[in-house]
């Protein structure tokens, strides 16, 4: 960790904070408008910086749940329900600071998990062959369908369609013009950043500005930020509950820190003396949820890493960023970039100092940013996305695949399509299509490679068994209405 | 429609988790009135689904005169042709699901939950005005940030853009979209060495 990388970290926590506190704007659109800026650091400070805006907007997106009661981004959505009771009774503090320490012991715990589990997979995925990957990335697919909370048919369309937009330009193989209707523009493919800024970034602009609502905030002076005895001993079980699950969820591909907040709140009821408690604020609603969604982050670093397989949207522009940088992501990569591999994990466990410091003294500043109105937000946002777009290749078509994309991506939304699938497919799309082919060249009897080799009749075995079972699961029961899928929840 | 109506007609259409846009919060805003003329989101899915089927059928159409497969296995229009068929086949199960099963649209099912769905597309009296407004302006801000460079076009659509937006005075929108326009200048091209396009002016 040089001076340099420590100094983008600290940039990174505190620009995610800020994009955790403030409303109008989720991680996935601050990531994808932010991301251009990092291309001209190293692969380390471009990498730490976004991983900490991404762990930094979980810690800040707790503060506006607990004090305006809308979520700062969707893996905070459960934190509303008794953070904000919590704030109503006069324990703003004791929320804010159970939030922001939970957060930071589920970080660390799962870091470490993370430094001793991912050279032994990445030791396993050195075995890995085409069809391996092959079956892998679909597996990918397929948790992240079967994890929408929303309508699976439009999770698969939403895949199918990154797939469509990933095929545009020329075949890698043999060159051949692919759907690029005689334009010299789609000839060279659709760029990654150009779309993610506009699906995430303008589309979120226009969802917003929809509806100008004045946010009424419960607590502007905090006071007791630091938890009671009382407190701890009904938060340290949640806590490291919360820790082990949102580990496990964020290295499931489809899975991530909304899945892991979301479960963790369920199971912290369900195991609850007094369930009655929850809703009406339950410090356990609090703790358990945050330590999750943080955990989760960092867990979600161990497929991208070590296998070089995104697990969910924001890996996926994690991945973009390195593989711009000249960095492949998976089993090589802490051979062949031991230094990049090692930096990114000592800036997160960096970085997640940086952030119970940044968080707990200065909630102060933090709640006074919550009155920033969206009309001074929304043009710097939108500045944002043309200057992000137009530096990458300095190409003014690229400005108006953000533009389009923007459109698509908003009207989209209104009628409940996920955009994280779509994005997930974009970045798979390439190394998917040409896994297949290797392995289709490389075997003696097509198709039958598949199921020649062990690990990939495993991980398709596996596949199958998860769409079956959740098949049969969604026909003998109804689905609840999806919070994650309303346009005007920011993914995550 | 009283009041009271109103707040409660608002508070089913708002999103979820928002809190309660009490009159204490705003102040010199008039809570948005229940809209029965309103475009509802369920009316338009049978539409948004024919589409996605014409979408789906033309890219297997030119995905199959790219070639899907060859001796090597598959060609250049394999990938589309297996996505555009899944796009007209979801899309066609869809149809089929809303149109077989009145049932669902009482459930919670959220394929076919949408017909239930009363939401309109847009909540607010004025929001697709907005939102139409915003889209042109990015389409004025892009073709202006070509031939009139980055600052210059920035600087004359930002402060229409809040006008339009915000609907509050053209001082404030002057001075927002004038401040707006030089903290990203500074910060990104000065500061961070983005460069952007610059005008026939020089700047």
């Amino acid at each position: 960790m040089t001076p340099a990388n420590l100094y983008y970290c600290f940039i990174g926590s505190l620009v995610g904070t800020l994009i955790g506190v403030l409303p109008g704007i989720g991680p996935l659109a601050a990531l994808s408008l932010l991301m251009p800026v990092t291309f001209t650091l190293s692969p380390v400070a471009s990498i730490a910086m976004l991983a900490a805006m991404f762990y930094g907007a979980m810690y800040g997106g707790s503060t506006t749940s607990i004090l305006v009661n809308i979520p700062g981004e969707a893996a905070s959505v459960v934190t509303c329900l008794d953070g904000h009771q919590m704030a109503r009774r006069g324990r703003a503090g004791a929320a804010l600071g159970m939030a922001a320490i939970g957060s930071f012991i589920a970080g660390t715990l799962s870091l470490v998990a993370l430094t001793f589990f991912s050279p032994l997979l990445a030791g396993v995925a050195l075995r890995f062959g085409p069809p391996e990957y092959c079956a892998l990335m679909l597996l990918g697919l397929v948790c992240t369908v079967l994890m929408i909370e929303g309508s699976a048919i439009k999770g698969v369309m939403m895949i199918a369609l990154g797939f469509v937009f990933a095929s545009i330009g020329l075949d890698s193989v043999n060159g051949t013009e692919r759907l690029t209707f005689g334009s010299t523009d789609l000839a060279g493919g659709i760029e990654l950043v150009a779309v993610v800024i506009g699906l995430f970034g303008v589309s979120e602009v226009l969802i917003n500005i929809e509806q100008l609502a004045r946010n009424e905030i419960v607590a502007t002076r905090i006071r007791n930020i630091l938890p009671t005895v009382e407190d701890w001993r009904m938060s340290w079980k949640p806590i490291l509950r919360g820790s082990g699950l949102g580990f496990l969820l964020g290295v499931v591909p489809g899975g991530g820190p909304v899945t892991a907040s979301f479960m963790s709140y369920a199971l912290e009821r369900r195991l609850a003396s007094d369930p009655g408690r929850f809703g009406h604020g339950a410090i356990e609603g609090v703790a358990g949820p945050e330590s999750a969604n943080n955990s989760a982050v960092a867990s979600g670093m161990i497929p991208l890493l070590t296998l070089g397989l995104p697990g969910n949207a924001v890996t996926a522009l994690l991945m973009g960023a390195l593989v711009i940088q000249g960095v492949q992501p998976g089993p090589s990569m802490m051979t062949e970039h031991a230094d990049v591999f090692w930096g990114v994990i000592a800036s997160m466990y960096v970085g997640n100092v940086m952030l119970l410091v940044l968080n707990l003294p200065l909630v102060g500043l933090w709640v006074q940013l919550l009155r920033v109105p969206y009309a001074i937000l929304f043009p710097v946002i939108l500045l944002l996305a043309v200057v992000g777009t137009y530096s990458t290749n300095k190409n003014f078509f690229d400005l108006w695949v953000m533009l389009a994309f923007g459109v698509v991506g908003y009207v989209l939304r209104k009628f409940r399509y996920e955009m994280s699938p779509l994005v997930l497919a974009l970045v798979l799309a390439p190394l998917l299509e040409q896994s297949l082919r290797q392995s289709l060249v490389m075997s003696p009897d097509g198709f039958g490679i598949f199921v020649d080799r062990p690990l990939t009749v495993g991980l398709l075995a596996l596949s199958a068994l998860l769409v079956g079972a959740v098949a049969i699961g969604r026909l003998t029961r109804r689905q609840r209405p999806a919070p994650l899928a309303h346009p005007q929840l920011k993914e995550t | 429609m009283t009041a009271e109506a109103s707040r409660a007609t608002a508070a089913a259409t708002r999103a979820p988790f928002a809190p309660a846009p009490s009159p204490a919060s705003r102040p010199d805003a008039p809570l948005p009135p229940a809209r029965s003329d309103a475009i509802r989101i369920a009316s338009l899915e049978p539409v948004l689904d024919v589409v996605w089927i014409v979408v789906g059928v033309a890219l297997c159409v030119q995905a199959w005169r790219l070639g899907a497969w060859s001796a090597n296995g598959p060609d250049s229009g394999f990938v589309p042709l297996v996505a555009g068929a899944l796009i007209a086949a979801c899309a066609g199960l869809l149809v089929v699901r809303r149109a077989m099963a009145p049932a669902r649209r009482a459930s919670n099912d959220p394929d076919t939950a949408d017909a239930a769905d009363a939401e309109p597309f847009w909540a607010e009296r004025g929001a697709w005005a907005r939102v139409c407004a915003l889209v042109a302006g990015l389409v004025a801000l892009v073709l202006l940030v070509r031939f009139a460079g980055f600052i210059t076009a920035s600087a004359l659509m930002m402060p229409v853009l809040t006008r339009l937006i915000e609907k509050r005075s053209w001082w404030f929108a002057i001075g927002i979209g004038l401040a707006a326009t030089a903290a990203v200048h500074v910060v990104f091209t000065r500061l961070l060495g983005m460069s952007m396009p610059r005008g026939p002016w020089g700047f």
